[in-house]
């Protein structure tokens, strides 16, 4: 279950500059991997009550902006194209998982790209403007993963050829060309496939975010590259669903004092956890074990007497 | 192979939190661990759980939760988040206190809701306690004995479970035997394990061996009639009884300023000291060391006592108010100090008890016999797995809708009444939206100059009203925006 996040590095080079709303919660495999991208659900009427509770906590990014669907305010203006609720440039970048939801059809009107899971030849043309299609295909030789890329038809070309020049730098970097088997053409005008697929295990690229990038349940908001817990003593992350692995979670912190030291919480339960120092910072880290069909929440709980004012540096996951 | 085991849910507040329902908890999970697989949703996610038991971020508890759940909720603001989640997963709850107005106001309930609750419970009363609380912002220590706000409580769970028939009947009385057929009694348990040595406790404390101490325990408040013990005390000692009187535990000063009463009285002043708050192996040396612990209540809402419990197990002798719960004890396993003349007959009892201590030793003995028989933690424990077990098919009402309903209209004559607008938002909570229409805006006019104060006469008590505007169109009128409250 590797192909998201190798898709989204692929993509992220490809499209740097696209606004991303990643609807596949309360999973949420993609936006993991796109530090900036805002996470949202579909149908936000199927999530229990608890599980709409707890994703109505986060926030992201400077501007605070909610989790999308779960916020009427921030929903409709979204939906009426505000830019200020969108977070960025258009036209933004949807993920979806299966069907696009009625709910966004004003967005693909007015042209927004779709990153769908699944076999979409079955699936109903997206509204809008006639789009190009990618085709992209990830995970492993032994269990590939489909996923289609909806986008202006006269950007297929340059997004296509991008993708391709990614590809292999990130091969490199990733167990070397001789792991992977990556291939891509263009079928006509309007339609390309790109593969990216590991021969053997599957090899993920480590995942690394700045505290910033991350949604949070703080009251406040970050305002530089870190998130600053001020006089808080617990914190909420919504990490996405990552693929099922056995991995370590690390966060990087500055400030702490390391005799009252936080302890660390995946979907709720404490971790058995270390803290070591790195440099003047220190990193808090403990193995996990990882679902792909749930949002991971990350928890950190400072101790009553630990001193205010740290700062989550970042996060990780990997090796 | 060893058979799966069904995992139980626990919300509570857990230790180190100053709260004596955190200790209970932590206790009672010790018990409830032979029955299941145990995790405690608590809001202080370094809270202390046994060994084996976690804690789980509440936020997150409905993620692999099964159908079984405990709630375990007192009167005071460290429960706010184990209400909250008994609105989202229902179980058995345990109430602590039956009264819950304090827990309420601290969550920073609406005043709408209170008084929805106030007037579920004892709509006769509420109708004059919910106007002054509304009108004058008048919250009385009379309306948190009147007004227990538990029917939230008692409709979103499977089961209640309480601590004595008293509090139990004082329920039914409210809510009627309908709402309260679920409630089962569960008496307090005493700790596993021995408490200190007599000997041993004194020592550790400083005390001499053969001195007659008198105790009180937990937070110092108005109810445990603190001002009742004082002056029996300076009758005891003016007649020569040889005591001496230590308060283990803290003084809230804005509840009750036990410092200054006792410093008002130099006779027993002389012989008093107040430690401040005892962690639990230094509350049990005091309990171990002590000849006699005093445990008055007035008025008592049926709440329960910890330290009575840690008593009954040390063999230490007890004295309780004759009222609610503790009217409820075996006469001959405590003192039973009546709610009359109660000064003269609490300094008789301290000058009889502190000449012959035997006698206190002899009545604690029958409390710890009968602490072993009735409130063991083993058998505290399965009689909490038969209300959990028993209760899973018992389905709970359903959560109140919070969303703005359509707009209710109703036409707005001169005769306009109260129990009109009373009928009309019957059986609603939450948000809602009412038009009084009238046929122009002329007739608005009039309506208004005729009767001054329209809206405070006509609004029911649980309605607040939120905002007023005048609509001239498609109905001309005063459209209200209104919180009915939530149930409570």
């Amino acid at each position: 279950m590797s192909a998201a996040a190798i898709l989204a590095s692929l993509l992220r080079e490809a499209l740097p500059e696209a606004t991303v709303l990643d609807f596949g919660l309360p999973a949420g495999r993609v936006f993991p991997w796109w530090p900036g991208a805002r996470c949202g659900i579909a149908d936000p009427a199927a999530l229990p009550p608890a599980e709409a509770a707890l994703l109505r906590r986060f926030r992201l990014g400077p501007a605070g902006l909610p989790v999308c669907g779960l916020d009427a305010a921030a929903d409709a203006a979204l939906l009426a194209g505000a830019p200020a609720a969108l977070g960025g440039v258009w036209p933004p970048l949807l993920v979806v998982e299966g069907a696009a939801p009625a709910a966004l059809t004003p967005l693909l009107d007015a042209g927004a790209m779709l990153l769908q899971h699944g076999l979409t030849e079955a699936m109903a043309p997206p509204p809008g403007p006639p789009r190009g299609r990618i085709m992209l295909l990830g995970g492993s030789v032994s269990r590939i993963e489909r996923w289609d890329l909806l986008l202006p038809a006269a950007q297929l070309g340059p997004v296509f050829g991008r993708m391709q020049a990614a590809a292999q730098p990130l091969a490199a970097a990733l167990g070397g060309a001789a792991q992977w088997q990556i291939g891509g053409r263009t079928v006509m005008e309007q339609l390309a496939s790109i593969g990216m697929l590991a021969l053997g295990t599957e090899q993920l690229p480590p995942l690394r975010l700045p505290g910033a990038a991350l949604a949070h349940d703080l009251p406040h908001l970050a305002a530089g590259p870190e998130l600053p817990l001020g006089t808080a003593r617990r914190l909420r992350l919504l990490l996405g669903a990552l693929p099922a692995r056995p991995a370590w979670l690390r966060l990087r912190l500055r400030g702490i004092d390391p005799d009252l030291g936080p302890g660390l919480f995946l979907d709720g339960l404490r971790l058995d956890a270390q803290l070591r120092p790195e440099g003047r910072d220190w990193l808090l880290e403990a193995p996990v074990g990882l679902r792909p069909d749930r949002a991971a929440v990350v928890g950190l709980a400072l101790p009553e007497r630990a001193p205010p004012g740290a700062l989550l540096l970042g996060l990780e996951v990997g090796p | 192979m060893t058979p799966a085991r069904n995992g139980l849910t626990v919300w509570t507040p857990l230790p180190p939190e100053r709260n004596g329902i955190a200790d209970y908890s932590a206790i009672l999970l010790g018990g409830l661990a032979a029955h299941y697989d145990c995790r405690v949703a608590c809001d202080d996610w370094l809270g202390l759980t046994p060994a084996g038991i976690a804690v789980v971020d509440p936020a997150l508890a409905h993620r692999g939760a099964g159908p079984r759940v405990l709630h375990q909720i007192g009167n005071n603001p460290g429960h706010g988040f184990v209400l909250h989640g008994l609105r989202g997963m229902p179980g058995v709850t345990t109430l602590h206190d039956p009264g819950l107005l304090y827990l309420h106001e601290t969550m920073g309930a609406a005043g709408a809701t209170i008084r929805a609750g106030m007037a579920a419970a004892l709509p006769g009363l509420a109708a004059v306690y919910g106007r002054q609380h509304r009108e004058h912002g008048i919250q009385t220590r009379a309306n948190h004995l009147l007004f227990d706000l538990a029917g939230e409580v008692l409709a979103r769970s499977r089961a209640v479970v309480v601590h004595s028939a008293y509090a139990r009947n004082r329920l039914r009385l409210v809510h009627g035997p309908a709402a309260t057929a679920h409630v089962a009694v569960i008496p307090h348990f005493v700790p596993p394990g021995a408490l200190p040595d007599r000997a041993a406790a004194r020592a550790r404390l400083g005390l001499p061996q053969d001195g007659f101490l008198v105790l009180t325990a937990g937070f110092a408040t108005a109810v445990k009639r603190f001002d009742w013990l004082i002056e029996a005390l300076a009758l005891a000692i003016g007649q020569g009884a040889a005591l001496r009187w230590i308060h283990a535990g803290a003084e809230r000063p804005e509840e009750y300023a036990l410092g200054a009463a006792i410093a008002a009285r130099p006779a027993v002043a002389a012989r008093a000291h107040v430690t401040g708050y005892l962690d639990e192996a230094a509350l049990d040396d005091h309990i171990a060391a002590a000849d006699l612990l005093v445990n008055l209540r007035f008025p008592s809402g049926g709440e329960s006592s910890g330290s009575l419990a840690r008593a009954f197990a040390a063999g230490t002798c007890c004295m309780v108010s004759d009222t609610a719960a503790y009217a409820e004890l075996p006469r001959d396993a405590v003192l039973h100090l009546p709610l009359t003349g109660s000064v003269g007959l609490l300094a008789e009892a301290l000058c009889a008890m502190a000449a012959e201590p035997a006698r206190a030793a002899a009545i604690g003995a029958l409390g710890r016999r009968h602490a072993e028989a009735e409130m063991a933690l083993p058998a505290v424990a399965a009689r909490y797995r038969d209300v959990i077990e028993e209760s899973l098919g018992r389905p709970v009402a359903p959560d109140a809708p919070r969303e703005v309903v359509s707009t209710l209209v109703l036409e707005a004559g001169p005769r306009l009444l109260a129990r009109d607008l009373e009928a009309v938002l019957a059986g609603r909570r939450g948000p809602c939206r009412l038009l009084l229409a009238v046929p122009d805006l002329a007739a608005l006019a009039d309506l208004t100059l005729d009767r001054p104060g329209l809206l405070g006469d006509l609004l029911p008590l649980a309605a607040r009203l939120v905002s007023v505007r005048v609509e001239a169109a498609p109905r001309p009128g005063l459209l209200l925006d209104l919180d009915l409250g939530g149930a409570a």
